[in-house]
């Protein structure tokens, strides 16, 4: 056993009820990924962890009035409203896009060009007996306004696909992690740049995306990091 | 009064009432609150001494799960340690506001008095070890009372062991090994295993 294993063991409880620094909780999640024997003894005081989140039976004298409970709810009902008024008005703008297209010969023609497009893209994503699926990532906007990017998992390959992405930096590249649950991001040896477009494409490791919940992508060092030292400029749910 | 959602709702697990949630449906959402509110309150009451902080938290903590409910997964944990996490984090969070003036050094202080952790290893302190609220003040109550300050302290003051290593004058390799101790003999009475 390492000195920094003990370490990081030491700090297990801490880590356990969320009372960790920053950093502390960097050492942890990196000595975690390489031992299974430390996953197992943190998952051994989460019990403790939540029993102590559940400790706190109510005072008689003191406790949660109506009050409080109307303007929670007063709260969640005005954003419900919010939220429907807005579909309305986005269904009602697509309703009339589309009266409004089907006045016009031109876009009739546009539109059928577009439904076939979509009929063959279909039909090749289904072909071949196998599957495939699009996920589109989450762009951080203020790292990347204007970028796009989509992942296409098969049986055989995944690739990543950007647009519009800002350089990564002078001797930086960007790097692909991928994330299951809660646990820290895993490293992988994908690095890749992009062109003067912000247009780049990567081949991602498909035989290690079964059980992945997340991929995400950062910019780091060009010979890429072990643990991730910028925020994400994009973040996909697979 | 504040009327009650629906009895179907109610009778929802909470996974399913999230799923609800998630959809924006406030009924569902309401039936949540109910089923969650007196433990989060009392929770967020623990952690700030005080009722009108105790409110914010609690506005906050549901809001915050009425607008992030689709991305609860149940794999995670169940929802309401989620919810009671998320008081939690608020609570420390208004702690650290305060700033450690006169408010923090009140909720310490009320830390300390309002929830004596009971010493006693009576029958009836053993059977209590299965009723889940007052299970921690038992498993506290294991606790040297060192042990106990240095996880209240960390836990529901939301101190780092070098600020309780400072607050408590002792060094900080003490704190470290009252608090790992401490949870180690949590968790083997938890696991039903003796220390």
């Amino acid at each position: 056993m390492t000195d920094e294993t003990d370490d990081v063991r030491g700090l297990l409880g801490t880590y356990a009820l969320g009372v960790c620094t920053p950093e502390e909780a960097a050492a942890v999640q990196a000595r975690l990924e390489s031992s299974p024997e430390l996953r197992h003894e943190l998952e051994a005081l989460m019990p403790v962890a939540r029993a102590l989140l559940n400790a706190s039976a109510p005072a008689p004298e003191v406790g949660p009035d109506d009050a409080l409970k109307r303007a929670v709810m007063v709260r969640v009902r005005e954003e419900t409203q919010d939220l429907s008024t807005t579909q309305r008005r986005a269904t009602r703008s697509r309703r009339l896009g589309f009266r409004a297209v089907l006045r016009s010969p031109v876009r009739i023609t546009a539109l059928a060009a577009v439904l076939v497009a979509i009929v063959v893209a279909v039909a090749t994503v289904t072909s071949g007996g196998g599957t495939t699926k699009t996920y589109h990532a989450q762009i951080t906007r203020t790292l990347a306004p204007h970028g796009t990017a989509q992942i296409t998992v098969g049986t055989t390959d995944a690739r990543l696909t950007v647009t519009g992405f800002p350089s990564p930096g002078t001797g930086r590249r960007y790097q692909v992690w991928l994330q299951t649950g809660a646990q820290a991001p895993r490293p992988t040896r994908v690095l890749f740049t992009v062109d003067a477009a912000g247009h780049a494409e990567a081949t991602l490791p498909v035989d290690r995306l079964h059980g992945v919940d997340r991929v995400m992508v950062t910019s780091e060092p060009a010979a890429g990091s072990p643990a991730p030292t910028t925020a994400p400029i994009l973040q996909a749910t697979v | 009064m504040v009327p009650s959602p629906d009895h179907h709702l109610s009778a929802l697990d909470d996974g399913a009432l999230l799923q609800r949630v998630a959809g924006q449906d406030a009924d569902a959402f309401e039936a949540f609150y109910d089923r969650h509110v007196l433990a989060a309150y009392a929770l967020a009451y623990r952690i700030v001494g005080s009722k009108p902080p105790a409110d914010d938290v609690c506005q906050e903590a549901f809001l915050a799960i009425w607008r992030s409910a689709s991305r609860y997964d149940p794999r995670l944990g169940q929802a309401r340690s989620w919810l009671l996490t998320v008081v939690r984090n608020r609570a420390i969070d208004h702690l650290r506001r305060v700033t450690r003036t006169k408010d923090r050094e009140v909720a310490d202080e009320a830390l300390a008095e309002r929830r004596p952790a009971p010493r006693d290893q009576d029958t009836q302190a053993i059977a209590l070890r299965h009723a889940a609220a007052d299970e921690a003040q038992v498993l506290l109550g294991e606790l040297s009372e060192e042990q106990r300050r240095v996880i209240e302290l960390s836990f529901y003051s939301g101190y780092s062991h070098s600020e309780i290593s400072a607050l408590l004058d002792v060094p900080l390799g003490t704190v470290k090994a009252r608090m790992n101790r401490g949870l180690t003999k949590m968790r083997s009475v938890l696991g039903g295993g003796t220390t």
